[in-house]
């Protein structure tokens, strides 16, 4: 119990130093919040004859179909902008999590209280997999739920029904089902990148960021020059964007019916959960591999953490 | 007397450079160990071994324990102040709180909150907006809270002005030591922990040239006021050093009986920064 308290605080620990880990999330949460509303007192959103109006004559003409897609496109259009965030925050977070404690020399501070290397490196490594993307995932729930709420006020203002309009065709559940699933493979995927960067940031003694990346770009040049492949480069995207192609299934395009003017007709929002594919990413032997990589990268860092010496 | 730390010829190179070359120390409970030596003499490598930060050859014990390989364990009974810089600038002085109570099982919050409360330190305040003094004193509230075996502090108050440095020792003489805990100590400023130490060791060269009880340190070491008639006599009998100062020839000996000493002036103890100008300066020449 003490152990898993002490744990909980070393991850609440890395919160306090990277702030950008909520704040990040919150402000692309805000903004797009800012923007709708923007969007909803320009339109005069929750007038009798305003956007609202439209709202309800448009959702109210569609097909059942066609507004759970308006509404599933709605909803999932600012994943994306989290997603790159997400991104970028775990990026700076894993080169940065095992350097500053060296940079500012509290390592020291660190190192005079009972708590072993092991943890603190795990900790660093359950922010970076595990917390930031959870984090991210609430605040997109949220932002969703707000997008509803806004759409709610406009039809209500509009004498719709937001329940039968807004409500019940938008797929939340799946939607939220889908994003944590999501994280939790591209977590399993990503772990060697992570771990990678972990080891650079435990290495590193100026310039991480570069540590991280220079070895990849050099590695890469010189396979490129010698044998005239990419199999590294190829290794690093496919563990950057590869999670799709292994987590999911592949016929994401059948579950939209896409009309002659590219407009999409219909999700098959019902068959959203279908998309997930857990067999397929726990065959892969990739995943497993990778797995083992990482495991050696995180190895790496803990010891170097523990037995490094820098005078 | 429960030695709590047993050292053996501790060698630590680094590269062709010996920073440690035999260091011996031996710590018993209950004492306040004052470890002195001019820069690079290899004092905060020293502590490194000890503390489990650093690989070394030689035999090394630290409460029972090997630093390196039980150093988690040894962590809970043991507190060390590295620097006075080592504190996080981003960190708050209550989250400081919150974590090491969180990771500490030794650590009695209500006991560095009391501390706190006697200083001017803001109870949410960021450390980067702190003081050095401040900060100082931030830590030793969170050291002095924690129920430690032994304690290790490594020029605690470097950088800081004289009423914090004499605070700090007051604060750590009179709230937090007792027969029970031990102290470990290396400072520059001699003469402002003198009165505190029970035991001092010198170390030059990553080796312990001198270590001694403070009690039996004027049996052992005097300092001879020689009278000018004498002043030959004395040399005859090799004094570790000699110091003139207003017309006066002081000369420091070791081991030399005082009644051979007594008719050729007057007897005093040396004060450490003599001692330790004649020990340790006479080899840097």
């Amino acid at each position: 119990m003490n152990a898993i308290m002490a744990f909980v605080m070393l991850l609440r620990r890395e919160t306090w130093e990277h702030r950008a880990i909520v704040l990040a999330p919150a402000i692309v949460a805000g903004l797009t919040t800012l923007l709708m509303l923007a969007g909803l007192v320009q339109g005069r959103g929750l007038s009798r004859d305003g956007a609202g109006l439209y709202l309800v004559q448009g959702l109210g003409l569609m097909s059942p179909e066609r507004r759970e897609a308006s509404l599933t496109l709605l909803l999932t259009g600012v994943v994306p902008l989290f997603l790159l965030t997400m991104v970028i925050v775990i990026l700076f977070y894993a080169v940065d999590a095992l350097y500053s404690e060296r940079r500012d020399r509290s390592i020291l501070f660190w190192k005079s209280l009972p708590v072993t290397d092991l943890a603190t490196v795990l900790s660093k490594l359950c922010m970076a997999l595990v917390v930031i993307p959870l984090v991210t995932v609430v605040f997109i729930a949220l932002t969703q739920v707000l997008t509803l709420l806004m759409a709610t006020l406009m039809v209500w203002g509009a004498e719709g029904d937001a329940w039968s309009l807004v409500w019940r065709p938008a797929p939340l559940l799946s939607l939220w089902t889908l994003a944590v699933y999501f994280m939790c493979a591209a977590a399993l995927w990503c772990a060697p990148l992570i771990g990678w960067l972990l080891l650079a940031s435990a290495w590193a003694r100026k310039a991480p960021l570069l540590w991280a990346t220079l070895p990849l770009v050099i590695g890469g040049q010189l396979e490129l020059l010698a044998f005239g492949t990419t199999t590294l480069y190829s290794l690093v995207a496919d563990r950057v964007i590869g999670v799709f192609r292994v987590a999911f299934r592949p016929d994401i395009k059948s579950l939209m019916q896409v009309d002659g003017d590219g407009e999409v007709q219909a999700v098959a929002t019902d068959r959203l959960i279908a998309l997930i594919d857990l067999p397929g990413l726990l065959t892969a032997p990739g995943l497993w591999l990778g797995l083992l990589v990482a495991a050696g990268f995180v190895t790496l860092a803990i010891w170097l953490r523990r037995y490094r010496d820098e005078g | 007397m429960n030695e709590l730390v047993h050292a053996r010829g501790l060698v630590k190179r680094y590269g062709r450079k010996r920073a440690l070359d035999g260091f011996d120390l031996s710590v018993g409970e209950g004492r306040i160990f004052g470890l002195i030596g001019p820069n690079g003499a290899g004092k905060t490598t020293a502590l490194k071994a000890l503390l489990g930060l650093t690989a070394y050859e030689g035999e090394l014990r630290v409460l029972g324990l090997d630093p390196v390989r039980q150093r988690q364990r040894l962590m809970q009974d043991v507190c060390f102040i590295a620097d006075v810089a080592v504190l996080p600038r981003w960190l708050r002085v209550n989250q400081a709180l919150d974590y090491v109570a969180a990771v500490h099982p030794r650590f009695r919050r209500e006991r560095a909150e009391g501390f706190l409360a006697t200083t001017e330190i803001p109870a949410r305040a960021r450390i980067k907006t702190l003081s050095k003094g401040m900060i100082t004193q931030l830590h030793l509230a969170l050291i002095m809270a924690i129920d430690a075996r032994l304690l290790v502090l490594d020029e605690p108050t470097l950088g800081l002005d004289i009423l914090f440095r004499k605070a700090f020792y007051t604060t750590l003489l009179n709230d937090y030591f007792d027969d029970h805990r031990t102290i470990l100590v290396t400072t520059h400023q001699v003469e402002e922990i003198e009165y505190i130490l029970t035991d001092v060791v010198f170390i030059d060269h990553g080796r312990a040239v001198l270590a001694e009880p403070m009690d039996t340190l004027g049996e052992r070491y005097c300092q001879l006021l020689a009278r000018r008639e004498h002043l030959e006599a004395a040399r005859a009998l090799g004094p570790l050093s000699e110091a003139e100062s207003f017309g006066r020839h002081a000369l420091i000996f070791e081991d030399v009986p005082h009644d051979r000493l007594a008719p050729l002036g007057e007897l005093r103890t040396p004060s450490i920064s003599d001692l330790f100008v004649a020990k340790v300066g006479g080899s840097r020449k």
